[in-house]
């Protein structure tokens, strides 16, 4: 028998590790991570670059097309506001409004659907009937409702969209969770004398994050263009404070004389649509020991 | 010998890989004869699958064929795929393992076997109707003609394995491939569909190609056996040949290998009075909706009123065709499901009353190892985390380095590698994995284990090295074991004592000499006969009764005597009065008339 103090070892993995290992060497996910963080550190830092605002505006100058010259390197709107600043305006309220609503959805969505579908008979039945009802509200009832009480704020807006997403999330999880309590390593958890909230955070959750980070990535652009909606019906952002949603909207309108309007903002929009499935895609596969290579 | 049907010769069959080439056959040559019965043997990964689908053109996208293989005149091989699929299905056809998967359960088996014969011979709807109807009656299945409109779903695993086999003769082939035609079928079922095979063969004069890891079909039903490894021919020839002189080394293994249900077990252990888990009246019932609403709802009895005991170092084996309740008695017994009627106490401790925390502290000295050795495994989770969860979840106060040590400990126990320590489930074989789910299971030193068809998903080579480990460290720990089983050759390697159940409801509990050597029940009886010997001599001197039908549904279990059904000794009285276990030489039978048997 190995007496312990000769037994070398080898250092200890863990999943998240591992995964970001991974990560590294998946080229795709990894540039649009970088690009990721390139915008995210843009439009915080990058209306300082200009010497505009993105209120001022100016009639002389309407509808500019780009240039380097006059410093409205995206050019300018139709009151003559400068789009390069307006652009990186937008991507705080809209990358905000997607990180943060995506966050709400998976944290209330994921918890709420894997102890539905791990304890499942009559708590499950409860809980699932729950979530039926508040699908049954209607989403504009329930915006115009909180703006009412609580008056117009954007953070409302956040958190009206990201309580409406959860439910298709926790729907998600649950029949994940379901299909993941009958499998053999959690009766053998049981067996082993695992907590049941051991089991749910240690074997149902990290065998379900596959489907649900493919289901967030998804949700990101989702959520984007559901807060471009609201503020179309100005029920969302305001005047002049913009997001990409309402820039495409109002390039949209202007796309015969001023394409630029609509270029710029939708190049940004993509792109970074583009960003979260890449690194979706690629954090699916890391998080997956059976595609890890070698 | 008679003419060639089919010869192979230096058959290579290769697959592109992101990993490189990978050689699954190598240089493999045989051949069959017109109405001949071929069997190749072989272990998983062996590449006797792939040989054959290579033949048909059924090999993956990325797999390559090479040699040639004469069929009537034509190389196979080079044949263009349109000349090939008119060959497929008209001339040879080929039966495969798991008859639900292969069956399309959206259409009706009419409908599914009509398609070959309307695509092959361009018949009217009417006509293939009729020869499908004449093809299901001589697969003997009862009620043919509406049979036909049935739905896959509708029929048992052995009946939709006679649809298979039935739907592959239609177009009468000249030869028929068996891809382990009965892995997936119990083993009265599958003596059923053997004998079946090789009736059809002598009728439509087919020959037979037969793929199995089983060497006692092979013994039974084959003229010659092929033998393969590694992609490559290990021993050819005739079955007498290979079994009594082998010729290659692989062969010689395998052969020692196999269980064998003549071969002698273990001596029961001496009676003790203080046992470590006593079972009592257990029952396990499941409460199914209504099939219409509104309804009654249904309950399926699983466990049915079953009592044993079970003494420290001493094995338990449970046996009993699939869907007779074994697996749910072992999760009864850990609490796995929802307990229902009776008594189950380990030390003396009752444990169906338990709740909660006192129940998660009684699991400590009850643990289970399951059958799909990957399956048991969380893929996420790394080997080390995996075998330290129970003792981390029982002594949370131990400490990473300790934990570490004993896992390490354990790994060199069950004849891993400490260095596997960070690996992944996946980056180990079958029997790897189920060696790690054994470690799991004794981290926290129980006092009874469970293994729930533990081998049943190795190869038999693995198998025996799995069983010895068991044997070992049951000797070693004094490990009280339940050793649940379709296989009644491993069980009688392994067990003191055997319970055979049938729809829930113990049958038979004897010594396992006593109950292999001289069966009481007519099911013990009916089972051990229909289990192959991996000895041809024997095999087919052997006389046995085959069970017909299928087990009952457990939700209308037959009124008295729940095997009367399938029993040839069943009279009135089974019916009228359901037989209680009683003793009769030193065993408990539940049978009426078990004294005449």
């Amino acid at each position: 028998m190995i007496r312990p103090h000769e037994i070398v070892t080898p250092e200890g993995r863990s999943l998240w590790s591992d995964a970001w290992r991974v990560l590294q060497q998946n080229r795709a996910a990894m540039t649009a991570l970088v690009l990721l963080v390139t915008m995210t550190l843009l439009v915080i830092f990058g209306p300082l670059l200009s010497a505009y605002s993105f209120d001022a505006t100016d009639w002389d100058r309407t509808s500019e097309p780009p240039s380097l010259a006059t410093g409205h390197w995206f050019g300018t709107d139709a009151l003559g506001r400068d789009l390069f600043v307006r652009t990186l305006y937008g991507g705080r309220i809209s990358l905000l409004v997607g990180a943060v609503a995506t966050a709400v959805s998976l944290l209330i969505g994921i918890s709420y659907g894997a102890i539905a579908g791990y304890v499942g008979g009559r708590v499950d039945q409860v809980m699932m009937r729950i979530v039926d009802i508040l699908y049954a509200l209607p989403f504009m009832f329930l915006v115009i409702l909180l703006m009412v009480f609580f008056g117009r704020n954007i953070v409302l807006i956040f958190f009206a969209i990201g309580a409406i997403n959860w439910l298709d999330m926790a729907r998600i999880v649950r029949g994940q969770a379901m299909s993941l309590r009958g499998k053999e390593y959690v009766e053998a958890a049981r067996a082993g004398g695992v907590r049941g909230s051991r089991i749910i955070f240690r074997h149902i959750v990290p065998n379900l994050l596959g489907v649900v980070i493919v289901y967030a990535t998804l949700t990101v652009p989702q959520v984007i263009l559901v807060e471009s909606f609201l503020s179309f019906l100005g029920l969302g952002v305001q005047e002049p404070m913009t997001s990409w949603g309402a820039l495409v909207n109002e390039g949209a309108q202007e796309l015969e004389n001023a394409p630029w309007m609509l270029l710029f903002p939708a190049t940004w929009l993509a792109l970074t649509l583009f960003c979260f499935n890449f690194v979706g895609d690629g954090l699916r596969d890391a998080l997956d020991p059976r595609d890890r290579q070698g | 010998m008679a003419e060639s049907l089919l010869q192979v010769t230096n058959l290579g069959v290769r697959f592109a890989t992101p990993d490189g080439e990978v050689s699954a056959v190598r240089g493999l040559s045989f051949e069959i004869s017109a109405g001949e019965c071929l069997g190749i043997v072989g272990e998983s990964g062996s590449g006797k699958s792939q040989s054959v689908l290579s033949l048909l053109g059924l090999l993956a996208d990325n797999g390559r064929a090479s040699g040639c293989a004469h069929f009537g005149g034509r190389d196979l091989l080079a044949l263009p795929a349109r000349e090939l699929a008119a060959v497929r299905g008209a001339q040879i056809a080929m039966v495969f393992q798991d008859p639900m998967t292969a069956l399309n359960p959206y259409l009706s088996i009419g409908s599914q076997m009509s398609l070959v014969l309307r695509r092959h011979e361009k018949l009217s709807a009417r006509a293939a109707r009729a020869r499908c109807t004449q093809m299901l009656t001589a697969v003997n299945i009862s009620d043919a003609a509406n049979r036909l409109d049935s739905f896959p779903h509708e029929l048992s695993g052995g009946q939709r394995q006679r649809v298979m086999i039935a739907a592959a003769l239609l177009c009468r082939p000249r030869l028929l491939i068996a891809d382990e035609p009965t892995t997936a079928l119990d083993v009265t079922v599958q003596a059923q569909i053997l004998t079946l095979i090789s009736q059809l063969r002598e009728e439509f004069d087919t020959a037979v190609l037969l793929i199995t890891h089983d060497l006692g079909v092979v013994a039974g039903h084959c003229d010659r056996v092929l033998v393969m490894e590694q992609g490559q021919r290990r021993d050819y020839g005739g079955v007498e040949e290979i079994f009594s002189t082998p010729a290659h080394d692989y062969t010689r293994r395998l052969l020692a290998a196999v269980p064998r249900i003549d071969a002698p077990g273990r001596q029961a252990l001496p009676e003790s009075d203080d046992a470590l888990l006593v079972v009592q009246d257990l029952s396990v019932s499941f409460h199914l909706p209504p099939l219409r609403w509104p309804g009654r709802g249904r309950e399926l009895r699983a466990v049915d009123d079953i009592s044993f005991a079970l003494a420290a170092g001493e094995t338990l084996g449970v046996v009993g065709e699939s869907g007779c309740g074994k697996s749910t008695l072992a999760r009864a017994v850990l609490r796995l499901v929802p307990p229902g009627a009776g008594r189950v106490s380990l030390l003396g401790r009752e444990l169906l009353p338990l709740q909660g925390e006192s129940l998660r502290a009684a699991r400590r000295d009850l643990q289970v190892v399951f059958q799909d050795p990957l399956a048991s495994l969380d893929p996420r989770m790394t080997i080390r985390d995996i075998i330290a969860e129970p003792l981390e979840s029982f002594q949370p106060e131990l400490d990473r380095d300790s934990v570490t040590a004993r896992v390490a400990e354990l790994l060199g126990r069950v004849g891993l590698e400490a260095a596997h320590l960070n690996r992944y489930p996946h980056e180990f074989s079958g029997g790897q994995s189920q060696r790690i789910g054994i470690a799991r299971a004794l981290i926290c030193a129980p006092k009874l284990v469970i293994c729930d068809e533990a081998v049943s998903a190795l190869d038999v080579s693995v198998q025996a090295q799995i069983i010895d480990l068991l044997l070992d460290l049951q000797h070693e720990l004094g490990l009280a074991l339940i050793f649940i089983a379709h296989d009644l050759a491993v069980v009688r390697q392994i067990s003191h004592r055997v319970l055979v159940m049938y729809l829930g409801r113990a049958v038979e509990i004897a010594t396992a000499t006593e109950l292999y050597e001289r069966p009481r029940h007519p099911y013990t009886r009916a089972l051990l006969q229909a289990v192959p010997i991996p000895d041809p001599d024997l095999e087919r001197r052997r006389e046995r009764q085959l069970l017909s039908g299928d087990v009952p549904s457990p939700l209308q279990p037959p009124s008295g005597c729940a095997f009367r059904t399938r029993c040839t000794f069943a009279e009135a009285r089974c019916a009228a009065e359901r037989p209680g276990l009683r003793e009769l030489r030193g065993g408990l039978v539940a049978c009426h008339r078990a004294e005449e048997i």
